[in-house]
């Protein structure tokens, strides 16, 4: 099986080049023949992945450990539900795995994309196939998954295979560890095909309303798996690495949120573009930024460039990403150059006070975010260069940078819906923003009097309520507007009121699941730890929870060791609940880690880890933290993806937009036909 | 009225919440001195996270550098010496964010300095829309006359429901 | 065993891949369709006025414009409508126009092809194809074999 995914592999890259010439030949002759074969090339490129992606699979699962990689990353007492992840674990496999998801939306984009804008797909395919071609090139000649173990010998090479593998890192053996990476990659991928329809229009100078429509949708579907790439991964560092919590600012959770952040400003910008033909140039800006940025992510993830808990690799792919990101700043940024002319705005600004300048404001925002933390994120390798002093840039330099940004940010939330396009009339800012504020200004009075003082937990928690009321006053309005003009009820008209426009709704959907998130954060101010050693009896007091260690208990798993503690726990002197805080080590890894135990509810988490045996005194050191309402920021994750998918159902101008075009189609065949 | 209110209302309570939140700066426990300068370093083992949210148990360099700190804390050093002590003993990097001096400045600036020039950009861009719209806006193009109004008024019904 | 089915396969997917390319000479249309045309482009820019008007409205209604805004906005917005809509029967008579100056000159070589036939020329519009194809440049149907091999 490791030839056929070698050929599977090589087979891949001839396809992904023939597909980028054949593509460019293609747009460039406007040649149908040759735009079929090239559509047919991605499927071959497809298939090719996916043949090799089989193969690596069907090695892991076989305990094929005559395969380098398998023998690096996989064992024969791991269990079936982690061999799968075995595929992205290493540094190869991964390529391997971004090279299998770019095939895949190349060729839903294919696909989906057979009879219309055919005057894109040729240049659309060349992009793409360009990136295929780049990243099959460094899985094949650099990170080759297939490699064979051998031994050399003074008879001559013999092939080897040890009896068992090194194994996966505990780690990641872990149920949102089997989701998060795919997720990111597919965040990370996808954002290849909006480059590719941004590239493919400015080429061809389609630059009229039709690309950003449709490519606001090849945003949309990257930047939710993205997210929720980012959600899983808080909550894989959260249940794992049991220190309590979801975000530590490491570089390569910096590399996710970065285009996420730019994807999220070209969400907004492009609205601007869509009803009022402005920030053309900007827009393309952003589609450039956000694809560079993933590829930035990707080489941060796996070059090891800047020391992380998650950059396993540190090897040579680093110059080949080098190049490749100087090549796509280079080709997109003349291209856009050589295109100015035609991207010229075609309305005017009315009114300062309007919805654009609202989002021209939270584009900067989101720039300055980005900026931000991909300077924090590069600052100790530009220092290493410049003044070689290795420094560290860590959470107290982001929470110090990010927080006040992200507070505007929150005040950017609530206060830019409330804006009218075009003109709003100051009396109206006044009326919106009253209740709002006043809202606001009670939920602000109540935690202050309930003890919130410090003055960013505060004031996150005021712009919450202030951006939450914003919200439901628009649906309020909204639907009651909808009751006068269409003598509905209520509920009807909120229901018609969303379909109608989906992403609007859509969006104040995702609005309300930032500010759950920002509530969660804001709970992190109140976090409270206690640590104790426990043996058989011995009591803990964590605030008003008290806990009392009934054993401790050893035992063997087939690929770990365990070392349970069972505490009971009392809350104000009532009987709670048992908890069992585990203890693992994993023999095939030689790795221990901690099982955590959690007991949580929407206003608190109670957080007990057990960090093995103290070795003088034989006791279990035991962590405690109480974590209050970290819940609250997967309930905001999901809350946004909800939003994320409600915006993608098409509003009614797009289901009108798809009318009219099959109108035109059918119009062009009478044509042909009459 | 409504709105001055609680606009002087958010004032006071600002106010009040700097206030005690510097006083509950004020007074610390070594302990919680120990907790804070956990916060600011790293540790050193290679996990890449806080002194306080190393993951690692027996952890050599977690235990080298807490002890360091607990004999500082005896000797009851300020937080800064203690903080200098384990740039002396490991080099700058301990630190969890980079010191603000020499070229560690750029560091802390350069976010700054780029949300300045947005905001400047961004007010730069509003006003060169914002000139030439007045005109734009109040001459119509085209003269409507009804046979046009009533087609558009027309067409708008049949595409908008 | 498992390699010579995978090297089966990529022969069938290159072959698959190639036979496009080897298709006759203009056995397809000789040009990628457009994907909007002049008037659908107009039309699409209405929508988008009317939507942006749907929504002056709905944000007047919910109080968040101010009423002489609202006037001058809905105006302004009317106009842009408008004139998007004389642009659009602009193009239409453009188009019209050229199929009559089509239509005259497809007749007048009707006149001159009665006497000497053409190879070239569409039996179903009479439009006079400039080269030996299979299909008519001007109405796309499908001409007779005969006539082409001539």
């Amino acid at each position: 099986m490791n030839q056929v995914g070698a050929v599977g592999l090589i087979a891949a890259l001839v396809f992904a080049v023939y597909g980028m010439i054949t593509g460019a030949a293609a747009g460039k002759l406007r040649s149908p023949r040759m735009l079929k074969s090239a559509q047919r090339a991605v499927l071959g490129f497809f298939a090719m992945t996916t043949l090799a992606v089989v193969s690596l699979e069907y090695l892991v699962l076989t305990n094929n450990f005559h395969s380098a990689y398998v023998a690096e990353y996989s064992s024969r007492a791991l269990p079936v539900l982690y061999k799968i992840p075995v595929l992205w674990a290493g540094q190869q496999g991964s390529l391997l795995f971004w090279t299998w998801l770019l095939s895949i939306y190349v060729a839903a984009a294919v696909l989906l994309n057979r009879k219309k804008n055919r005057q894109l797909m040729p240049y659309i395919i060349a992009i793409s196939m360009g990136v295929g071609t780049f990243f099959s090139m460094v899985t094949f000649s650099v990170a080759n998954p297939f490699n064979e173990l051998n031994l050399a010998s003074a008879s001559g090479v013999t092939p080897y295979a040890p009896p068992d593998g090194n194994g996966l890192n505990p780690a990641l053996q872990f149920h949102s560890m089997v989701a998060h990476p795919p997720m990111l990659y597919l965040g990370y991928v996808g954002m290849a095909i909006p480059f590719a329809f941004a590239m493919s229009a400015l080429m061809t100078r389609q630059l009229g309303d039709n690309w950003i429509r449709v490519t606001r949708r090849w945003v949309m579907v990257p930047w939710m798996f993205l997210g929720i790439g980012i959600v899983l991964g808080g909550q894989w560092a959260y249940h794992v690495l049991g220190w309590g919590g979801y975000w530590a600012w490491d570089p390569v959770e910096n590399a996710s949120l970065l285009p996420w952040l730019a994807g999220t400003a070209f969400l907004h910008s492009v609205m601007i573009q869509e009803k009022r033909g402005m920030l053309k140039v900007w827009n393309m800006v952003l589609v450039i930024l956000t694809f560079f940025l993933s590829i930035f992510g990707t080489f941060l993830t796996r070059s090891g460039i800047i020391s992380s808990v998650h950059a396993f690799a540190k090897s040579d792919i680093g110059p080949w990403f080098s190049v490749f990101l100087a090549i796509i700043a280079a080709f997109s940024l003349t291209v856009l150059f050589l295109r100015l002319d035609f991207l010229k705005s075609e309305n005017r600004l009315d009114s300062i006070a309007s919805r654009e300048s609202g989002f021209l404001f939270n584009n900067w925002i989101l720039l300055a975010a980005v900026l931000a933390v991909l300077w924090g994120t590069i600052f100790p390798v530009i220092s290493k260069a410049i003044e070689n002093v290795t420094v560290t840039v860590g959470p107290p330099f982001f929470n110090k940078v990010m927080i006040p940004i992200g507070l505007l940010l929150l005040f950017l939330t609530g206060a830019g819906p409330m804006l009218a396009w075009r003109k709003t009339s100051f009396q109206s800012i006044k009326r919106n923003f009253t209740f709002p504020l006043i809202f606001a200004a009670v939920v602000g009075g109540v935690i202050f009097y309930a003890g919130v003082h410090r003055l960013y937990t505060w004031m996150s928690l005021f712009l919450c309520a202030f951006v939450a009321a914003s919200i439901v006053a628009e649906f309020y309005k909204g639907a009651r507007t909808r009751m006068k003009s269409s003598k509905e009820n209520f509920f009807a008209a909120l229901y018609n009121l969303t379909m109608r426009n989906t992403r609007r709704y859509g969006g104040y959907v995702v609005h309300f699941g930032i500010v759950l998130l920002f509530v969660g954060f804001a709970g992190q101010a109140f976090r409270y730890e206690t640590q104790g050693l426990m043996g058989p009896g011995d009591l803990l007091r964590a605030k008003n929870y008290l806990f009392r260690c009934e054993g401790i208990s050893t035992g063997q798993k087939a690929n770990y060791q365990y070392e349970t503690v069972d505490l009971s726990v009392t809350k104000d002197g009532h009987a709670l609940t048992v908890m069992h805080p585990e203890r693992r080590f994993y023999m095939a890894e030689q790795q221990p880690i901690s099982h955590i135990a959690l007991r949580s509810n929407l206003a608190q988490d109670l957080y007990v880890v057990t960090e093995g045996t103290d070795p003088n005194s034989g006791k279990a050191i035991i962590h405690v933290i109480i974590n209050p309402l970290v819940q609250w920021v997967w309930i905001g994750g999901m809350v946004i993806l909800l939003g994320t998918i409600l915006a993608l159902i098409p509003s009614s101008i797009e289901r009108q937009m798809g009318k009219l075009h099959k109108d035109q189609e059918e119009a062009v065949a009478a044509h042909h036909v009459g | 009225m409504r709105r001055t209110m609680s606009a002087s209302r958010l004032l006071k309570i600002v106010v009040l919440g700097l206030a005690l939140a510097s006083a509950a700066m004020a007074a610390q426990t070594p302990a919680q001195i120990g907790k804070d300068i956990g916060n600011k370093v790293i540790c050193l083992c290679g996990c890449q996270t806080s002194l306080n949210d190393c993951p690692m148990p027996h952890c050599d360099e977690k235990a080298a550098e807490r002890h360091l700190i607990s004999m500082d804390l005896a000797e009851g050093k300020a937080e800064p010496v203690i903080l200098q002590d384990l740039v002396n003993k490991y080099g700058e990097r301990v630190l969890a964010a980079p010191p603000a001096h020499g070229f560690n400045l750029t560091a802390w600036f350069l976010p700054g300095v780029g949300l300045l020039i947005g905001l400047f950009l961004a007010i730069t861009i509003v006003r060169r829309w914002h000139r030439p719209a007045v005109q734009a806006a109040a001459t119509p193009a085209v003269p409507l006359d009804g046979n046009l109004r009533s087609a558009v008024e027309n067409e708008m019904k049949k595409y908008i429901d | 065993m498992e390699l010579g089915i995978a090297i089966l396969l990529v022969i069938g997917l290159a072959v698959f891949t190639i036979t496009p390319l080897l298709a006759p000479e203009g056995s397809a249309e000789d040009a990628l369709p457009i994907d909007v045309t002049p008037l659908t482009d107009l039309k699409r820019r209405r929508m988008v006025v009317y939507e942006n008007l749907k929504d002056l409205e709905f944000e007047y209604e919910a109080g968040k414009v101010a009423k002489d805004d609202y006037q001058s906005l809905r105006e302004n917005h009317l106009a842009e409508a408008a004139q998007l809509m004389l642009a659009s029967q602009e193009q239409e008579e453009i188009t019209e126009n050229d199929l009559l100056i089509e239509k005259q000159v497809a007749e007048r070589r009707a006149q001159r092809k009665s006497k000497r036939p053409d190879p070239f020329v569409c039996p179903e519009c009479e439009f006079e194809n400039p080269l030996s194809v299979k299909y008519c440049g001007n109405c796309g149907k499908e001409l007779p074999q005969r006539s082409r091999k001539k």
